[in-house]
């Protein structure tokens, strides 16, 4: 099919309507959606910020019935038929995030269906209209007039003409689901198309976010986002429009209330609010790539191959600030899996190797040096040490001398508080001991072989030296259970600590 | 129990661990009373160990604190086996042997060990330790007589004996080795404070009655020193042996 523009940039203030509909709620057997509404609400703040849309003439429907979504949308048809006899343009957006299927729209009890859905946005007499369906199965819609899907990324010049039409840009294609993602905290495809509509998809750099760019910024991200998901999505689109030039949808110089970051570097990047009312960012832009975002403390994240890096900006409103990966620092690649950065791994292993101290593990027995190696596996709710230690030490009574060797294995499990560079942690361990003492005497002692069992807190802290390396000082005192010649067991109190190198090798 | 715990608990059973005090398997044991014949000023330090009598030197094994207040009991545990320097051939073998006996000293400096110069005190009046060591048969055979047209052997074993005065007399060459001396266990080897010419035992048969001091006394006139000097020259009347020039002194004023 063939792309073409609306010119509306060459009449007197077009009319921009929007009737925006988000519905959560399921039908019948189908879980709830998260953030739908939330995704519908997103879209309005972008179409009034930077889309040219007024306040007014933006319709937000949360879970609405279908009789509803009709009668706003008969109601946006009076209004458009009243402005082009006014002369003026119109142009209807309708946007929808919830559940639906190959046949309907689910509108908690009641279903929409898509033939009908179409239609009334058809009737709506604006010289554009612009549907945005994140849905499941939405492709359907594509299908109805027998539009093919095509690559959308060009654009032939000969191919335009008036302005005039339908847009249909779909969140799957036929048969394909559209997901949500808790890690965008919204509809996957609607993610990537706001992203790209606050300036991350203006490839020209021009200051201004047109539909096609938009629908390749959408669909690109998209597909990257669920490419290692069980099922990828595809955004689908039919364009029927006839124009010259391609639609505008925002301008980011049109921001009256957000602000405006400036990547340095190209590549994608993470945005994440500290005010809990804005929303996560990702965006994937070339250097020199710029977003509207709201103001406020923003903290910016870079994946790049070795490390995740990590920064802050503040942001005022109406300002503007420039980032780039020189001013970020690295996020320890352990720390990535605890906090739950990485949304590709869900674990990571270290090995770490060290000397430690361990108290007396019999009455009146010095403390001794040991060497301890390990490893250990960071998880998102708690890390699993594995230790291996091991040490000497001699002593004389009056009697013999005694050389007891002690070899250890040690299974843990720390909570780590990631701030920063510095990580304190708390957690508990288990260990077993095998130990061997032997003696030199002018009498007669038989060397002995017992087991000692180890149980106690442990307190540690470690400091980031790499992205991939660390230094991680932890110790605890340990209860020692072990049998006496006499056949009683006695239990120990035995302080230990150990200075460890740690690097993450996956 | 799962089988994943149950390796650790049967490693568990599979033997003690012994603790930093621990001496080593018990050897020997020697216990008794120690009492006093006679009022004597003691520092609080009194202790009992076991001398191995031989030469000058006098290896001594282990020590034990003693109360000051008489009677008292005492008991001292051997961990050790003597030291080469100990041992010595009985005359009547070619076995080597060591022989020792408890004495109570004064740990003047409180270093829990005998240092030479600090004062023997007391001792036992009859009895002594023996120390046979490892042998090929598990005995020795020290005599063999006719009994009632049967023959006996008195044998020793390997390992620790307390023993009466009357088997150093005998393993000395000086009277008949008796069967029955050698199984003559002593069941308590009580010990005496007083001074050493109160228990005079050659006990490494050289023929010198005292064998870990030689300390003289201050009060010649003690009828015990007396007996001591009167056994002690008839052994050596060269006067090659400690205190001989007391003794000497001593015969010269008697009447």
């Amino acid at each position: 099919m063939i792309v073409a523009a609306l010119a509306l940039g060459a009449h007197a203030a077009p009319l921009r309507m929007a009737v925006l509909v988000g519905s959560n709620q399921g039908r019948g057997a189908e879980a709830d959606l998260l953030y739908a509404e939330r995704d519908a609400e997103r879209m309005a703040e972008v179409l009034t910020e930077l889309g040219g849309f007024d306040a007014e003439d933006v319709v937000l429907l949360r879970s609405p019935g279908a009789e509803r979504v009709t009668d706003v949308l008969e109601e946006m048809g009076r209004r458009a038929s009243w402005a082009r006899s006014q002369g003026d343009e119109a142009m209807l957006l309708v946007y929808y995030s919830g559940h639906a299927d190959a046949g309907a729209l689910h509108l908690g009890t009641t279903d929409l269906p898509l033939p009908a859905f179409k239609r009334a946005v058809e009737r709506v007499d604006a010289d554009v209209r612009l549907m945005l369906v994140d849905a499941c199965q939405s492709g359907e819609l594509t299908r109805l007039k027998g539009a093919s899907q095509v690559e959308p990324f060009t654009i032939h010049a000969e191919d335009r003409i008036d302005s005039e039409g339908l847009v249909i840009i779909t969140a799957s294609s036929p048969g394909e689901d559209a997901q949500e993602s808790d890690r965008l905290e919204g509809g996957v495809f609607t993610h990537h198309l706001l992203a790209g509509l606050v300036g991350a998809a203006d490839s020209s750099g021009d200051g201004a976010v047109t539909l096609t760019e938009a629908f390749r910024y959408g669909y690109e991200g998209t597909l990257r986002s669920t490419s290692s998901a069980p099922v990828v999505q595809h955004p689908s689109y039919a364009f029927d429009l006839r124009g010259s030039d391609d639609l505008v949808l925002t301008r980011l110089d049109g921001a009256q209330r957000a602000a405006r970051l400036t990547f340095a570097d190209g590549g994608t990047w993470v945005l994440l609010p500290r005010d809990a009312r804005a929303e996560i960012l990702e965006v994937t832009v070339p250097p020199g790539g710029s977003v509207a975002v709201a103001p406020g403390e923003w903290t910016v994240r870079r994946r790049e191959p070795e490390a995740l890096l990590e920064g802050r900006v503040d942001l005022e409103r109406g300002g503007s600030a420039t980032v780039s990966r020189a001013e970020l620092d690295p996020v320890p690649y352990g720390t990535t899996v605890r906090r739950g950065l990485d949304e590709g791994r869900h674990a990571a292993l270290a090995l770490s190797a060290g000397l430690g101290v361990v108290g007396p593990t019999l009455p009146e027995l010095p403390s001794s040096p040991e060497l301890v190696v390990g490893g250990r596996m960071d998880l998102e709710p708690v890390s699993l040490l594995l230790r291996v230690h091991g040490g000497h030490v001699r002593h004389v009574n009056e009697a013999l001398t005694l050389d007891q060797d002690r070899a250890g294995v040690d299974l843990g499990a720390v909570k780590w508080m990631d701030v920063g560079r510095f990580a304190p942690g708390v957690g508990v361990q288990v260990g077993a001991d095998l130990v061997r003492q032997r003696y030199q005497t002018a009498g007669t002692a038989p060397d002995h072989v017992g087991a000692v069992g180890r149980i106690g807190p442990w307190l540690g802290a470690e400091l980031l030296a790499s992205g991939r390396t660390s230094l991680s000082l932890g110790g605890g005192v340990d209860v020692a259970l072990y049998r006496e010649l006499d056949g009683g067991f006695t239990a120990q109190p035995v302080p230990h600590g150990s200075l460890q190198g740690v690097v993450y090798v996956r | 129990m799962s089988a994943r715990v149950l390796p650790f608990f049967l490693l568990m059973g599979c033997g003690g661990l012994a603790g930093a005090d621990w001496r080593g398997e018990r050897l020997f044991s020697i216990s008794g009373d120690v009492l006093s014949l006679e009022p004597v000023d003691l520092s609080g330090n009194l202790r009992v160990a076991l001398f191995w009598a031989w030469n000058e030197d006098q290896p001594v094994e282990q020590s034990v604190v003693v109360e000051t207040s008489f009677p008292a009991h005492y008991q001292l545990d051997v961990y050790a086996w003597p030291p080469e320097e100990a041992m010595f051939t009985a005359p009547w073998s070619n076995v080597e042997l060591a022989i020792g006996v408890p004495l109570l000293y004064d740990d003047a400096d409180d270093d829990g060990r005998y240092d030479p110069g600090e004062a023997l005190v007391g001792g036992p009046q009859e009895s002594g330790v023996l120390y046979v060591p490892p042998l090929d048969d598990g005995e020795v055979v020290i005599d063999e007589q006719l009994v009632d047209g049967r023959s006996e052997e008195a044998t020793l074993t390997s390992g620790f004996h307390a023993v009466t005065n009357d088997l150093q007399s005998a393993l000395c060459g000086e009277v008949a080795l008796q069967p029955e001396l050698v199984r003559q266990e002593v069941p308590r080897t009580d010990l005496y404070v007083g001074p050493f010419w109160i228990h005079f035992t050659d006990w490494n048969c050289d023929q010198v009655l005292t064998e870990w001091t030689d300390a003289c006394p201050t009060d010649p006139g003690d009828p015990l020193f007396v007996e001591f000097c009167l056994e002690q020259a008839q052994l050596l009347p060269d006067g090659s042996y400690p205190c001989a020039d007391v003794c000497a002194e001593l015969m010269d004023t008697a009447p």
